[in-house]
């Protein structure tokens, strides 16, 4: 039996790692650039410049890729809300998708445990409609610990949200440590001069 | 559960670790369906490129996802997650996927993933060890890596069944590191002298006496590179030698084989080879390393790290 994760801020770290060893394996089925990379940021403390309500994406992760012979790039931004089983609600759907006016794709990310069958399979159901209404992703899981068993259950629509919004969000948001790692990354793909 | 974390480690040079390491990988995850993230701790990043191929070597070292970044990050300071180096779906088993009879009743087929190495991971660990080096303290540059490489690994959860760490040659300080937090260690050995009196330096004076981590039920020998032909008698002399030596031997044995040496130069991402198309006659040999090597991380009871 998978215990509730209680504080919201311990699932940061396990959505990161879900990005990171999981996530980016599902995204190179669908798309499947050899060198797809993402690069995950842990975004929750880190306020816009312009204030407001509901522009803290928890995490948010930048998925950088090139074609090999049709010359194309992919360059997504990626934002995750993240909630707790008790503090999963409509709201927070609504919030996941107020974060892709920064992102080119919004995901509510939330554990699936707690409360009873009956209870979740309603919330989870009403939440799931809401989100498809609005083109949120769904993503849920029942142990933190277990990236592979996470399940995607609805991939978003991509926002109209462009690619000056995204790059100034990377800029203003993400650790410096992981900008070096983008920049460093583009570089190979040939994106900035050596 | 978390991780079982197995060591491919000798002493000596040119005795086919990461040709182990590589075949346990692909046997595990082929036909156990086993989540396993290889760990390449070796500057000669022969495995990496196996595994991800010269261009993705590359491109893996330019996104900064190499356990080269991770230590170069420890040398200064700065903090980096080690599940945030791994390279997913490296082409171990893409090139396999076609005809796959995983037996295992996992709902996810097997998958390697890799945290692959750079030639300058050696100037990374150089730095490292210049940062936490104390006159008074020989061992504190590897007490504190493993501190750090505990602590990387407990961040990865359950994400993986196995964790296997392909180590240079000798005792560097992320091999000490990797064989102080490994649940198992097993030795590729090739049957000549310097390789059995290696092995035994290997463990009297790296495990036993500097990290204090030897313990017989935990350890296991594989002969690898065995030739059929020649030397018979010395050859039963060496094992004998092994064999009282105190060392378990696997049943597993790897030829050297043209097909073994051919499977090294891993073709295509894009070939879709079958398992046993792409191991030839050694394919059973590999199957069965991978069952006995599965048999004995079930039996080792975990460390607490």
């Amino acid at each position: 039996m998978v215990e509730e994760v209680k504080v919201e801020r311990d699932l940061y770290l396990a959505t990161m790692r879900f990005v990171s060893v999981s996530f980016i394996a599902r995204l190179r089925e669908l798309s499947p650039l050899p060198n797809l990379q993402a690069f995950p940021s842990n975004t929750s403390l880190a306020a816009g410049a312009e204030g407001g309500q509901w522009t803290r994406p928890d995490v948010a992760a930048l998925v950088l890729g090139r074609g090999r012979f049709v010359p194309h790039w992919r360059a997504d931004l990626h934002t995750f809300e993240v909630k707790t089983a008790s503090g999963l609600n409509e709201t927070a759907v609504h919030e996941a998708n107020a974060h892709g006016r920064f992102s080119n794709y919004a995901w509510l990310v939330f554990q699936a445990v707690g409360k009873s069958c009956v209870e979740s399979d309603l919330v989870a159901r009403k939440i799931t409609r809401l989100a498809s209404h609005l083109g949120v992703g769904v993503i849920h899981f029942e142990d933190p610990e277990s990236p592979h068993a996470w399940k995607i259950e609805l991939w978003p629509k991509r926002t109209g949200t462009d690619a000056s919004t995204a790059d100034r969000f990377v800029a203003e948001r993400f650790d410096h440590e992981m900008r070096v790692k983008i920049s460093s990354n583009l570089r190979a793909l040939g994106w900035l001069e050596e | 559960m978390p991780a079982k974390k197995l060591c491919i480690a000798s002493m000596k040079g040119g005795v086919g670790k990461s040709t182990t390491a590589m075949m346990i990988a692909d046997s595990l995850a082929y036909f156990h369906g086993a989540q396993v993230l290889l760990i390449d701790l070796d500057p000669q990043a022969n495995c990496s490129q196996m595994l991800l191929s010269y261009s993705g070597l590359k491109q893996a070292s330019s996104a900064k996802n190499t356990i080269t970044y991770w230590v170069d990050c420890l040398a200064r300071g700065v903090q980096a997650d080690l599940f945030g180096c791994v390279s997913v779906g490296v082409c171990g088993l893409q090139e396999v996927r076609m005809g796959s009879r995983a037996k295992s009743g996992s709902p996810l087929p097997g998958q390697i993933a890799a945290i692959p190495s750079t030639p300058t991971l050696r100037f990374a660990e150089m730095a490292f060890d210049h940062k936490h080096f104390d006159p008074g303290d020989r061992a504190r540059p590897r007490k504190q890596m493993t501190e750090f490489l505990q602590t990387g690994l407990r961040k990865l959860g359950n994400a993986y069944d196995y964790v296997i760490f392909d180590c240079p040659p000798g005792f560097t300080t992320l091999a000490q590191a990797a064989l102080s937090a490994a649940d198992g260690i097993i030795t590729p050995l090739f049957d000549d002298p310097v390789s059995v009196w290696s092995l035994k330096a290997f463990r009297d004076f790296g495990l036993v006496e500097e990290l204090e981590v030897w313990d017989k039920d935990r350890h296991r020998v594989i002969y690898t590179r065995v030739q059929e032909k020649g030397g018979a008698s010395e050859k039963i002399t060496l094992r004998q030698d092994v064999n009282l030596s105190g060392f378990t031997v696997l049943k597993s044995s790897i030829k050297d084989t043209v097909e073994a040496l051919r499977w090294s130069q891993r073709s295509a991402p894009d070939s879709f080879k079958t398992f046993k198309d792409k191991y030839g006659p050694t394919a059973s040999a590999v199957e069965q390393l991978g069952a006995e090597v599965a048999a004995f991380a079930k039996k080792l009871p975990e460390k607490n790290i």
